[in-house]
């Protein structure tokens, strides 16, 4: 088998859990596998092994679409124009 | 997820000045960079440097401490090596891919970090380089190595990098496990017979150079490199190498008296003046040799890793794209 294989290996996931009933999922960190099934399987014995765990989410980075760097910067940013939408001072 | 044909390595030299000063006004309100922000190449060439080292190194000190599994004296300490050494390689994975998200602009993947690993272009901690010899080894591995690499992580626990900053938080959580479990080890042999304090002390003696080398020369011109200044002005860690080994001579130094240790270096004490500790500088010249991979332990640290990735390229094979045909 050529060598060249072996790059494609390494897939980029993004692993998110959830560590109990009440808690959302969360996301914690990236790994590479070859597949969702190996994915998992390297998420729990890599990561998991003290803490609690209620689920594991594998997610192949390319099917994220996280803002850009250019957009977390013009679309995050909040206006002090928002009190309309608190009802801090509404007289009842 | 993260998007880089925007802002790839290609700015000239000095960068854009713009971006930069708007990147380093981010640095100074303490905001934390992000993988696709624009960052200055130096910034981005710090970073790989020391987060590839210190992930591959996660991984180069586990090797050899698998080989205390079978020796270990009890179930419990059997357990506990075990677990320490998967903490290592989860480390390491963690770090890896922390620096292969900054090495994409130049086209880098973690092919490349295995083949400069084994090339001698990527280096790794100088303590790995070092033998182990007799079971408080690996108590002194645990406390005083661990302890150290605890010391200077949680220095860059508010790293400006944002996902090396997260890396840490979990790192330096489960490196705490590994000093308590060096420390165990410790403790039982100081407590144990003459035989086992004897071994303890010839065991210190023999890891204190490579203690002191641990954080590093005090300035480049012991080495004629150093990137600390570069990892202070953009936030990345703290302190400078000397302040980090003070601190871990402040923390440790007590300890090791207070069990009836001492330490090769006849000349050790704290100098209430200049509230500082006085220490013997180790030869800086054996650092430079060891960490060229000319260490007493290196080529075989090297092989271990060389005969993983050989043995296992199967495994890389048949799980590839190509093979699976999807």
């Amino acid at each position: 088998m050529e060598e060249t294989n072996e790059t494609s290996f390494y897939q980029e996931y993004e692993v998110f859990s959830k560590k109990s009933v009440k808690a959302p999922i969360q996301h914690q960190f990236s790994l590479l596998a070859p597949n969702e099934e190996m994915a998992l399987s390297m998420a729990m014995e890599n990561f998991m092994r003290r803490e609690d765990v209620l689920d594991v989410w594998v997610v192949k980075r390319d099917n994220i679409r996280a803002m850009t760097s250019e957009e977390r910067m013009n679309w995050t940013k909040r206006l002090d124009n928002k009190d309309y939408r608190r009802t801090k001072g509404t007289v009842i | 997820m993260y998007h880089y044909i925007e802002y790839g390595p290609t700015d000239g030299p000095r960068d854009d000045q713009e971006k930069y000063d708007r990147f380093m006004e981010r640095i100074e309100a303490g905001e934390k960079i992000e993988a696709d922000d624009w960052m200055p190449e130096e910034y981005r060439v710090a970073l790989i440097k020391l987060i590839s080292m210190h992930g591959i190194s996660e991984i180069m000190g586990a090797l050899p401490e698998k080989e205390w599994t079978p020796k270990a004296p009890t179930m419990k300490r059997k357990l506990g090596i075990m677990a320490k050494v998967q903490d290592e390689m989860g480390h390491g994975q963690l770090l890896l891919r922390v620096a292969e998200d900054l090495m994409k602009p130049y086209g880098k993947t973690r092919k490349d970090l295995m083949e400069d690993l084994l090339s001698g272009d990527l280096k790794f901690h100088n303590v790995f380089h070092m033998p182990t010899k007799t079971w408080a080894d690996a108590g002194m591995v645990g406390w005083l190595v661990d302890g150290a690499a605890i010391i200077s992580q949680t220095n860059m626990l508010d790293a400006s990098y944002g996902p090396y900053q997260r890396a840490l938080q979990r790192i330096c959580q489960e490196e705490v496990f590994h000093a308590q479990h060096g420390e165990a080890i410790i403790m039982a042999l100081a407590e144990g017979t003459e035989h086992q304090r004897a071994i303890l002390q010839e065991s210190l003696n023999r890891w204190w150079p490579s203690l002191l080398m641990f954080f590093g020369p005090a300035s480049a011109d012991t080495t004629g490199s150093s990137k600390q200044d570069i990892m202070i002005k953009y936030k990345i860690r703290k302190s400078n190498n000397e302040e980090l080994r003070q601190a871990f001579l402040d923390k440790y130094l007590p300890r090791v008296f207070s069990l009836g240790l001492t330490v090769p270096d006849e000349t050790v004490h704290y100098d209430e003046k200049e509230e500082r500790w006085v220490y013997q500088q180790p030869d800086w010249d054996e650092f430079k040799r060891i960490i060229k991979n000319k260490g007493p332990r290196s080529k075989e640290r090297l092989r271990l890793r060389e005969v993983a990735y050989e043995n296992n390229r199967w495994v890389r094979q048949a799980l590839s794209k190509e093979a699976i045909g999807s």
